[in-house]
């Protein structure tokens, strides 16, 4: 239940024309089935109208003649009448809920794929469930609208035409004076969906606005018991409540007048009838059964009314998120995919090769993260991105496989700018082990594969001994076909690194960037991480955003990133005589740092 | 069967005299409606008979007049069954957001906020369905059936039973319908949480699915799911699209049994036109009470499966609470703040995150409490705050043990600043005045003062009266955190507890606000929990944790001297700061 509270989504849209059209657009693909319901309600109106009718000449005919074998014939025609009728409206019931099914598997197909294209600036800006709510909910929602709402309006008009025909042609007095009532049922019908409308909407409003209570009241519980405040915050809670209880009880006002008036309106309809119609058949001027059949008939005025009056809040309840799914739908990515893209390097020797040349990143305005950054990292190289949390490092990995869009400066892999490679070539030849390794629920040869059909069965057996991989899976059972949970569950954490590795080994980029994850794990597990790093850099230009000093060693290049400015470039050895930045990330990495602690404590402090 | 009742036994009760009324009400109602197709017959049957129109005007009438007078006690119907369910369901919320607010932090814990408020809306809700409009049915299926069927019987005993008896059918072919309709609703909530799952898991891991160019491979594999869920989808309507029809069906092949049978009584002599149409009349108004009562069963059900997840909340003993009157002690006006041997662990992990803590602050004394993450700081300050129940004998303010204080006594002595800055979307002012001490507009300046706030509120649209949050302005990190300084200045406890409250706050303004305090604050106690050396060092003593010890404890002088654990933890922390100034 991770539904928001806020107010004003609470409340319904007005009615948009261009949104509605829009809507049925995805209807179009299925107008042959559309054509084909709306016929079937044709069939359902006439054969609707066909029961009485038979009825009423069973009276007229065999039963007045007191004929009881004559009554047979219309006995089955009236049993065919039902069999058709519950075939007819079955039928059609099920091509229109197909029709609407359809319509949203369509929708739930464009949005998912939609997202999908977005670029990783939309992801951080819209948290993942209100994503959901939009491909889920906010469809779901449309379940009325294409399943029942624009469909059976037909069937409601045709319904009400037909009944009217057959009164007027059953006897035209009768039926215009039995239609004197129709506008009084219209107008009360009208006034109390407009009425119901209203207090509908405050009783949301209320009911929204006690949510928001609740949930900002559990959250910060804590803080009200710990002031002391319980009582205070029972009566604005029993304020609420009684606000929401009395619109509530407001609204059952309406209903409570409402359905007798319904009713009354009935009786005098049937009253004009027996007395007006009666008199008729004294007169006989009409039958018997043309009474019984106006007195049914005029019980089956009222549903196809109510319906056309309840179309409306359909529509306008399907407003609020067709109009945010279309706002989500309408969403560019912000990494523009070039008119003409370039598909392999122009220059061979520069293949593997990626160049930063003064570039400057903001997430947002002129909050930058990296600061006129520059290095080269020459083909087959390693090079060891470090610096303390919120240097830029994570942001630099982004930028190579073109996650996000930067501001200024340029960036280059295999000599070509980045802006001009098709985003996801680039990325086959750009390989990323994130920081937090993300696996699927799944087994772990399906996390090495992920979906690609062409790899064969030999790439990812091999990517995984290349790794270690095996001998980890084999001694949890199972090998490669061992059970992943949800984000990975039941592998260790050494093994879920050693799962992102052997992706990248499976896809074998020529550059290789690698955010090493931060936790901490055994001495063992260390060791066969580091082994499975160096089988990892084998023939490829590596990036790693390091955080083990272990790790670091194997680069043959360290470059310092500080507050997103490169500070310090060089080895290990020159970095530390340097006595700088890296002399202290290195200081808090070494648990050896004991010797002149309280000195280092002082002097820092100070 | 009915134990799941007991809940809310004495809300019904309290309300009783609006269900007896309305149960009288429908059976009003229900019986003059009942009486128009008599009317209907004698009209017909006169017509028939004599072939007098005189009459007709009158039965007109008289059907009008009638269904008036039952309309009136329709209203009365609705008015008190649906009425006091509404009242119901208000003090059934009232009575729920009563006991959560006697709830202690545990049950915060393991109960999502959510959970929480789906229980409150749509539980009480069900609730509410079944003690208001599904009683309102089964009042109204009771008394038509009571009533028309031995009209008919009288009418024509034989007709009556010939088709009455098919009629039962139709209430247990809507009960089965809706079983099976229900089980595959079920297989679609399945899919439709699989497919949402599998959405977010997408989502979650797009970064993977972009590096690895793995857009397509999603794509196909989420139009899998999602034609999946569509055929399910497809699976219920053939089921649920039956409905409609079937009782179409059923309810056209009651008139065709009275089309066979009455048409046969009428042809023989038997009965009149006026009662075969009288007996049509009634099979319609018995349909709709028939098929209501598989809706009732099904309103019952999910009413008390609602009720038993509102009586698991509403079974949660708090297990923090006041001491029995005899064993309540008061608080001294001063005094010092003592832990003995506290260990603690929170319900269910077994793991043990306090263990054995003893400490004494003396009134004047500012300490500070630091450690590493996880090292139990902040249930520290939970339990000052008796967030969680600790044992007796553990914790005492001025000699006082904590269990044999009132919770609202303990709690005016103490003000806490927690980690998490939680302000409600309210005013700024509101916020600050929260501890309920009522604030003048000097006072409040004095307190924003303190907190270092004033600059920044003045900046706001409408300063202190502007409205913070969802519905209003959002603060920055340490904009919140002095907030709700303010906020704890705002009451006169005599303990302060600070728990890493400044650590969106820079070095600078923080140490401002400390040193107000300090010369504020002169004999009451400050607790702090931070790792700023700047902070550390100002405190009177520091108990360093880790892993739920107390490793050190003294100065910061004195403990870097010692080249203890404090120390170690200490130099880390000064590099860190160091690199942050680089």
């Amino acid at each position: 239940m991770s539904e928001t509270f806020f107010e004003d989504e609470a409340l319904g849209k007005a009615y948009d024309h261009r949104l509605m059209r829009r809507l049925l657009g995805y209807l179009h693909p299925y107008r042959g089935r559309v054509v084909l319901a709306i016929i079937l309600l044709l069939l359902l109106a006439i054969l609707q109208i066909a029961g009485p009718w038979v009825m009423a000449r069973a009276i007229d005919g065999p039963m007045k003649a007191r004929d009881a074998s004559g009554l047979v014939p219309w006995i089955v025609l009236f049993a065919a009448v039902l069999l058709g009728q519950f075939a007819v409206q079955y039928a059609q019931t099920i091509i229109t809920q197909w029709i609407g099914q359809k319509a949203m598997l369509d929708l739930r197909d464009q949005l998912h794929e939609h997202v999908l294209a977005m670029d990783m600036r939309f992801f951080d800006r819209n948290p993942v469930g209100r994503i959901l709510t939009r491909i889920t909910s906010d469809v779901n929602s449309l379940n009325e609208l294409f399943a029942s709402g624009v469909v059976t309006i037909f069937g409601d008009i045709f319904t009400l035409i037909g009944i009217v025909a057959a009164m007027l042609y059953l006897d035209l007095r009768l039926a215009l004076v039995t239609f004197v009532l129709l506008p009084l049922l219209v107008v009360a019908t009208l006034i109390f969906k407009h009425k119901v409308r209203n207090s509908y909407r405050e009783i949301r409003r209320l009911v929204a606005r006690l949510n928001a209570f609740w949930q900002e009241h559990m959250t910060g519980m804590a803080i009200v018991q710990g002031f002391n405040r319980q009582d205070e915050t029972r009566a604005r809670h029993e304020e609420r409540n009684r606000d929401l209880r009395t619109a509530n009880l407001q609204s059952i006002l309406y209903y409570a007048v409402f359905f007798p008036i319904v009713e009354l309106v009935g009786a005098v309809s049937l009253a004009l009838i027996v007395w007006y119609g009666g008199g008729r058949v004294v007169m006989g001027a009409m039958t018997f059964g043309a009474l019984t059949a106006f007195v049914q008939y005029a019980e089956r005025f009222y549903a196809p009314i109510r319906d056309l009056a309840e179309k409306y809040n359909i529509l306008q309840s399907a407003m609020a998120s067709s109009e945010r799914i279309f706002k989500l739908l309408d969403t560019q990515p912000g990494i523009t995919i070039p008119d003409i893209t370039t598909s392999r390097p122009a220059d061979s020797s520069r293949a593997g090769e990626v160049v930063f040349d003064h570039v400057w990143l903001a997430y947002q305005g002129e909050d930058w993260v990296l600061k006129d950054v520059s290095f080269c990292v020459s083909p087959g190289e390693t090079v060891a991105l470090v610096g303390a949390t919120g240097a830029g490092k994570t942001s630099i990995a982004n930028l190579i496989a073109r996650l996000y869009e930067f501001q200024k400066g340029s960036i280059t892999v295999d000599g070509i700018d980045v802006r001009a490679w098709d985003p996801f070539i680039l990325r086959h030849r750009v390989g990323t082990v994130s920081q937090d390794v993300f696996l699927f629920s799944g087994t772990v040869e399906e996390n090495i594969r992920m979906g690609d059909a062409t790899m064969s069965d030999q790439t990812v057996a091999a990517a995984a001994r290349r790794v270690g991989l095996e001998r980890l899976s084999d001694e949890g059972g199972n090998g490669l076909n061992r059970t992943v949970g949800e984000r990975g569950a039941g592998l260790s954490v050494g093994e879920k690194q050693l799962v992102a590795f052997a992706r990248v080994v499976a896809d074998d980029p020529a550059v290789l960037i690698l955010d090493e994850a931060t936790s901490s794990v055994d001495h063992e597990t260390e060791a066969r991480l580091q082994e499975a790093l160096r089988e990892l850099f084998k023939g490829r230009t590596n990036i790693v955003v390091a955080h083990r000093l272990s790790t670091v060693r194997h680069a043959d290049r360290i470059i310092v990133l500080h507050k997103g400015r490169v500070r310090e470039t060089g080895t290990h050895d020159e970095l530390i005589a340097q006595r700088g930045i890296y002399f202290y990330l290195d200081q808090l990495q070494s648990t050896a740092a004991e010797p002149g602690l309280a000195a280092t404590v002082e002097r820092v402090a100070k | 069967m009915f134990k799941n009742l007991d809940l809310i036994k004495p809300y019904l009760q309290r309300y009783r005299r609006y269900l007896i009324w309305g149960f009288w009400a429908t059976a009003a109602s229900n019986a003059l409606a009942l009486m128009t197709p008599l009317v209907l017959r004698s009209a017909i049957n006169r017509i028939e008979k004599s072939g007098d129109a005189s009459h007709l005007l009158i039965d007109g009438l008289f059907i009008v007049g009638l269904t008036a007078l039952s309309g009136v006690f329709r209203f009365w119907m609705r008015r008190t069954i649906i009425w006091a369910s509404r009242k119901i369901e208000c003090d059934l919320r009232a009575g729920l957001f009563s006991h959560i607010l006697s709830l202690d932090g545990s049950f915060f814990d393991r109960t999502p906020t959510g959970d929480i408020v789906t229980r409150a809306s749509s539980d009480i809700e069900q609730v509410r369905q079944m003690v208001g409009p599904a009683v309102m049915q089964g009042m109204n299926t009771f008394v038509t059936t009571a009533v028309a069927v031995p009209m008919m019987l009288i009418l024509d005993t034989r007709l009556a039973l010939l088709i009455l008896l098919p009629l039962p059918l139709l209430a247990v072919g809507t009960n089965l319908l809706g079983q099976v309709a229900h089980h595959r609703f079920l297989a679609i909530q399945d899919r439709f949480s699989q497919l949402s799952a599998s959405i977010q898991e997408s989502l979650a891991g797009i970064r993977v699915i972009k590096t690895h160019v793995r857009e397509q491979e999603k794509k196909r594999a989420f139009r899998g799911d999602n034609l999946d869920y569509f055929r399910l989808n497809m699976d219920l309507i053939r089921i649920s699209a039956g409905f409609y029809p079937f009782l179409g069906l059923i309810s056209g092949s009651t008139l065709l049994l009275v089309l066979y049978f009455g048409g046969q009584g009428v042809i023989a002599g038997k009965i009149g036109l006026g009662t075969f149409v009288a007996f049509m009349l009634y099979m319609g108004m018995l349909i709709w009470p028939m098929i209501a009562l598989g809706w009732i069963v099904s309103l019952y059900q999910r009413g008390t499966a609602s009720l038993k997840r509102l009586a698991m909340i509403f079974d949660t003993p708090p297990n923090v609470s006041d001491p029995p009157s005899e064993r309540v002690r008061h608080l001294p006006p001063t005094g010092a703040l003592e832990m003995r041997h506290l260990t603690f662990s929170y319900n269910g992990t077994g793991r043990t995150v306090l263990n054995g803590i003893s400490f004494r602050i003396e009134p004047g004394e500012t300490v500070a409490i630091a450690g590493p993450t996880g090292s139990g700081k902040s249930t520290i300050a939970n339990l000052l705050w008796r967030r969680y129940a600790v044992a007796d004998g553990t914790m005492f303010l001025g000699g006082v043990d904590a269990n044999n204080v009132t919770l609202s006594e303990w709690r005016t002595h103490l003000a806490m600043v927690p980690q998490e800055p939680f302000l409600f979307s309210d005013t700024v002012r509101a916020n600050i005045s929260f501890s309920g001490h009522e604030l003048d507009q000097d006072r409040l300046l004095e307190v924003g003062e303190w907190a270092a706030l004033n600059k920044d509120v003045t900046e706001f649209p409408h300063g202190y009266d502007t409205i913070v949050g969802e519905r209003g302005i959002t603060l920055s990190g340490g904009q919140k955190q002095r907030t709700t300084i303010a906020r704890a200045l705002a009451s006169t406890a005599e303990i302060l507890v600070l728990d890493d409250a400044s650590s969106a706050v820079d070095a600078q303004t923080e140490e401002e606000i400390l040193s107000r305090l300090e010369t504020l604050f002169g004999t009451r106690i400050i607790v702090l929990i931070t790792h700023r050396i700047a902070t550390l060092q100002r405190a009177d003593r520091i108990l360093f944790l880790e892993d739920g010890r107390l490793a050190d404890s003294g100065t910061h002088a004195e403990m870097v001297a010692r080249s203890g654990p404090y120390a170690h933890w200490a130099a880390r922390e000064a590099i860190k700061e160091k690199l942050a100034e680089m």
